[in-house]
């Protein structure tokens, strides 16, 4: 259900933790198709890893999804 | 970059890759120019940011202190992360417009009991763009496992949206094509016909392009329909998944109203190619029965001038 208000100053005192969230796509496409799943990733986590911005990364699966690598290819 | 993708391939990994990212303020360009409009002292800035990836798809977050007012940081987050990305030459990075989505989304975690009881689980637009989502803190016992299982829950139906886009923007190239051709096909028929009789050679040159310009247009006509019938399909199907997403089904308006498109009458472009064409056809064979006619008589004349002069002869 959504509603317009114009002010939620009342909620602050109950407000725990807020977070903000952005989305957007930024797709990566091997220039060789024939890589395999693992190399990609590796790369993918040194690759971001190089960047001295990067304090931390580490991987983590969505609940009730594998723990193991699966890479999933869509053609569109 | 190229942000105006027809075709692309596209990698989920599972796991997700979780960045956590420090900015300085100072490298925060686009949130510093923000800051420079903004009127208010009490700005909620933050240095710390946290990115969940699975390839294709990202997820910036921030926490945030909700009595200030705070820039997203998120067009700062996105230029570090996509040159981080770019240095790596196993790919390309590819990225398709809104990155990121123009809509902040909000989630506010509160404290339970019989006040936020009324407001929990429900969620509103502040103002336009900032959609606000009222939980309890009790979903919030990893912030990092939470932000994954959000990724998860949207990022198939996002990047349905963002293939959609791709069939968009394939639309709209094709689209200013059809005009870019239709506005030449006009030139090239006021061109031929003001192109002078007696330049045969100019003459066909130009019917030939135009013959060419046409057949260009017809089959980018039927492009255009195929591509057209296409997207109209997929925007289908997106609604469809929109209005079953928990979080995206309230955006579905906004998310559409970036798929809205300009559509060119067929048939009307249609029938004045064909018109193009038949103006060409005529003159065509108005200059061919000139030409006909101007020999006629220019044998005429030869024939009567051989036979005046064999007669002489004889």
């Amino acid at each position: 259900m959504v509603m317009m208000i114009s002010s939620i100053d009342q909620l602050k005192k109950y407000v725990k933790k807020a977070f903000l969230f952005k989305v957007g796509s930024a797709y990566i496409v091997p220039k060789d198709i024939t890589i395999d799943d693992n190399t990609l990733f590796n790369k993918l986590i040194q690759c971001l890893n190089s960047s001295p911005l990067v304090v931390k990364t580490y991987t983590l699966s969505p609940t009730g999804k594998p723990r193991a690598l699966n890479v999933f290819v869509f053609r569109v | 970059m190229d942000t105006k993708t027809t075709k692309l391939i596209r990698l989920s990994f599972l796991p997700y890759i979780i960045c956590k990212i420090h900015l300085p303020k100072k490298n925060q360009e686009i949130g510093m120019t923000w800051e420079s409009f903004a009127t208010s002292e009490n700005i909620d800035w933050t240095e710390k940011f946290d990115v969940v990836y699975d390839g294709s798809i990202f997820l910036v977050s921030r926490e945030i202190d909700f009595s200030k007012r705070f820039h997203p940081g998120s067009e700062d987050i996105r230029e570090v992360f996509f040159s981080i990305l770019k240095k790596e030459k196993t790919w390309n990075l590819k990225s398709v417009a809104p990155v990121p989505l123009r809509e902040n989304i909000i989630l506010v975690f509160l404290v339970e009991n019989n006040e936020t009881a009324k407001i929990i689980g429900r969620n509103l637009f502040r103002k336009p763009g900032d959609l606000i989502f009222f939980l309890p803190e009790s979903v919030l016992r990893k912030v990092d496992q939470f932000q994954v299982d959000f990724l998860s829950q949207i990022s198939f139906d996002l990047a349905l949206f963002y293939d959609t886009v791709c069939e968009l923007n394939e639309v709209n190239t094709y689209r200013e094509e059809l005009e870019k051709i239709h506005i030449e096909l006009k030139s090239m028929v006021d061109k031929l016909q003001k192109l002078h009789f007696y330049n045969f050679l100019a003459y066909h040159k130009a019917l030939k392009q135009l013959e060419n310009l046409i057949s260009k247009h017809f089959s980018y006509i039927v492009n255009y329909g195929l591509a057209l019938n296409a997207l109209e399909g997929t925007i289908g199907k997106l609604k469809e998944q929109l209005k079953q997403n928990f979080w995206l089904k309230h955006l579905q308006l906004q998310l559409l109203e970036e798929l809205e498109h300009k559509k060119i009458d067929v048939d009307a472009l249609t029938k004045c190619t064909n018109h193009i064409k038949e103006i060409a056809q005529r003159s065509y064979t108005n200059r061919i029965t000139l030409l006909a006619t101007i020999l006629t008589i220019i044998g005429s004349i030869i024939g009567s001038l051989v036979i005046d002069y064999v007669r002489s002869v004889l």
